[in-house]
């Protein structure tokens, strides 16, 4: 199983969808069952890798540093087998939730141009092919969140698209810089030539370049202004794959730049992520509590779980890194679960508006429990997995000498408890506000069950989950392998030219 | 060569940064549209200019320009292209659903 299926599988499924446009069930069926082909490589991909090691690809047949590489470590392999789970579970959501005349054009193509780029961003292993996949997930996502053509998605899309085309220029700027720098832009060659850089505090200035941009994406403060608008505008299954999974995306990058590329001046940034990181998670916190829209409430949660992800990837020592890669896994099945089963409830009762709904336990009430599950799992209540993420990082703050951050986490961790349990008790509890206006299907309810089926068997086997990201992270601290397995590529047979030295 | 770049990059971003601040949406796409060749041409002065030759290797061609960062600057304009035209039809249907393209036609969502 090579690294490139993960991609190329949704860029198959793009085309065939593209060219079925107009015949909806047959370009549903080709889009279902390329999304679960997508997750079946990647799932295999990360078994490829977890038994037999980290699996390099040189694209074309030119050898690295010079060929782009694609890369699966263990790390990515599992990013992108996450990510393209739920992807498989928002296309079946949509493949119920589409209105015919939404259904007949390009969703499907552009939901798989979406899944291409994430799966590419994770697995590429060029810091300007990463610009690329960047951008290929850009354009779809802009295009998806647009998708309806309502005056709010328009106004969302222009503003999540304006923030992130800055960001896109940022990205060149510091892909020129890097480059200028360092001579090449292979992720395994850059650690020993930027080591050998005149100056560590140009390299710093670098990676702060980058920390920008890839926060821009990661919705961290003060770069996350975009993320409400945009995600609790775009249709249902757009916004759960989107906070799912599109800002881990960033989460991904800026532990790839902080343990690999800029590994010598990580030290020096610390002060900056980690501010970073504790005003993200307080600033989402506090504008969750003041929503009354289910999806707002649940796109500033998003930013708020990503504060505690970016804390616990930036924190010293080696607690952070696994506690911050089990809040990915709970957050990313946790909250793309609470965006489906809000958009069933949404379905039924006709309205956004928390307070407006009520009582809906009665005509959905396994709904109504898989979004419970959801909140234990967010709001990290034991024994589901959010929980131990939270301790983990909780600990690890106290440990790198951080109690204010600890204290903080705490705090945040209390509000995210009161605004998901008045937002079930709001939407399921109570006396119900009207007869449901629409019943609604089968498709739409189970992906959200599946999630968390999916949650319950991660709480469950919560030892082989700790055990693995244990794994991944303790081959993230050591990047000493992945270098070595990238720049120790046979060279293919062949004359390769001379690179321009400089 | 190095001077005169740098001029340019710095015009470009000046350029693109005024426009960006102005309450016309289609100027704010334009401003977006300088800025990216702002880096652009940032991204073409990373590769320096130690040579003159082009990069074809024959004997004698030393020194030759180094031709990566070129390879990525033509990457970063055709997508810069795409983004831009994907931009100018979002606000082409903004200026059909509200009736206007000004900053003050995008006030429904606070954030």
């Amino acid at each position: 199983m090579t690294p490139v299926l993960p991609i190329l599988v949704p860029l198959a499924t793009a085309i065939a969808c593209t060219a079925l446009m107009g015949r909806r069930w047959a370009q549903v069926g080709v889009s279902l069952v390329g999304g679960a082909g997508t997750a079946a490589v990647s799932a295999a991909l990360l078994v490829g890798v977890a038994g037999g090691g980290i699996q390099v690809h040189a694209m074309g047949g030119w050898a690295p540093p010079f060929g782009i590489v694609l890369v699966a470590d263990l790390l990515s392999a599992s990013m992108a087998a996450l990510a393209s789970a739920v992807a498989a579970l928002g296309l079946l959501y949509s493949a119920g939730y589409l209105e015919a005349p939404e259904a007949r054009s390009g969703f499907h193509p552009l939901f798989h141009f979406l899944l291409m780029g994430i799966n590419g961003a994770f697995l590429t292993g060029d810091i300007f092919n990463l610009f690329v996949f960047f951008e290929i997930l850009l354009l779809a996502s802009y295009s998806l969140v647009a998708y309806g053509g309502s005056g709010a998605q328009l106004e969302a899309t222009f503003k999540y698209a304006t923030l992130n085309l800055i960001g896109s220029a940022v990205f060149l700027v510091a892909v020129g810089a890097l480059y200028g720098t360092a001579g090449t832009l292979n992720m395994a060659h850059l650690p020993s030539r930027l080591a050998a850089a005149d100056s560590p505090h140009v390299v710093l200035a670098i990676l702060l370049l980058f920390v920008l941009v890839f926060g821009t994406k990661a919705a961290a403060f003060p770069l996350h202004f975009w993320l409400p608008d945009a995600h609790s505008s775009a249709l249902t299954p757009i916004s759960a794959m989107l906070s799912g999974v599109l800002i881990k995306v960033g989460a991904y990058a800026i532990l790839r730049a902080t343990s690999l590329i800029f590994l010598g001046v990580r030290e020096m940034a610390q002060p900056v992520l980690l501010t970073m990181a504790a005003l993200t998670m307080v600033v989402g916190a506090l504008g969750a509590l003041a929503q009354r829209d289910v999806k707002r409430l649940l796109a500033y949660s998003s930013i708020s779980q990503m504060g505690y992800i970016l804390l616990g990837l930036s924190l010293p020592g080696p607690g952070g890194l696994p506690a911050a890669l089990l809040l990915i896994l709970n957050h990313a099945l946790g909250k793309a679960l609470l965006f489906l089963a809000a958009g069933v409830a949404i379905h039924a009762a006709g309205t956004r508006d928390m307070r407006a709904m009520g009582g809906l336990r009665h005509s959905l009430p396994t709904t109504s429990m898989a979004f419970l599950v959801g909140v234990l799992a967010i709001a990290g209540v034991p024994p589901l997995p959010g929980f131990f993420g939270k301790l983990g990082i909780l600990q690890s703050a106290l440990a790198a000498g951080h109690p204010g951050l600890a204290a903080l986490a705490a705090a945040t961790a209390l509000a995210t408890l009161l605004y998901l349990f008045r937002a079930w008790q709001w939407i399921f509890w109570g006396v119900p506000a009207a007869e449901p206006a629409h019943a609604p299907p089968a498709a739409m309810r189970a992906p959200a069950l599946a999630l968390a089926a999916a949650l319950a068997l991660a709480t469950l086997g919560l030892g082989a989950v700790t055990g693995f990201l244990n794994r991944v992270a303790e081959q993230v601290a050591a990047p000493g392998a992945y270098v070595a397995r990238v720049l120790g590529e046979a060279r293919p047979a062949g004359p390769a030219p001379a690179p321009a030295e400089r | 060569m190095t001077v005169s770049l740098a001029l340019t990059i710095g015009a470009l971003v000046a350029a693109g940064v005024f426009l960006m601040l102005r309450r016309n949406l289609l100027k704010l796409v334009i401003g977006l549209a300088v800025l990216s060749h702002a880096a652009n041409l940032i991204l073409v002065g990373s590769g320096g200019f130690l040579g003159q030759r082009p990069p074809v290797i024959t004997a004698g061609s030393l020194p030759y320009v180094d031709p990566l960062p070129q390879a990525l600057v033509l990457t970063a304009i055709v997508i810069g292209f795409g983004v831009s035209a994907f931009l100018l039809v979002l606000l082409y249907r903004i200026y059909r659903v509200r009736g206007g393209a000004t900053v003050t036609d995008l006030t429904e969502l606070k954030g």
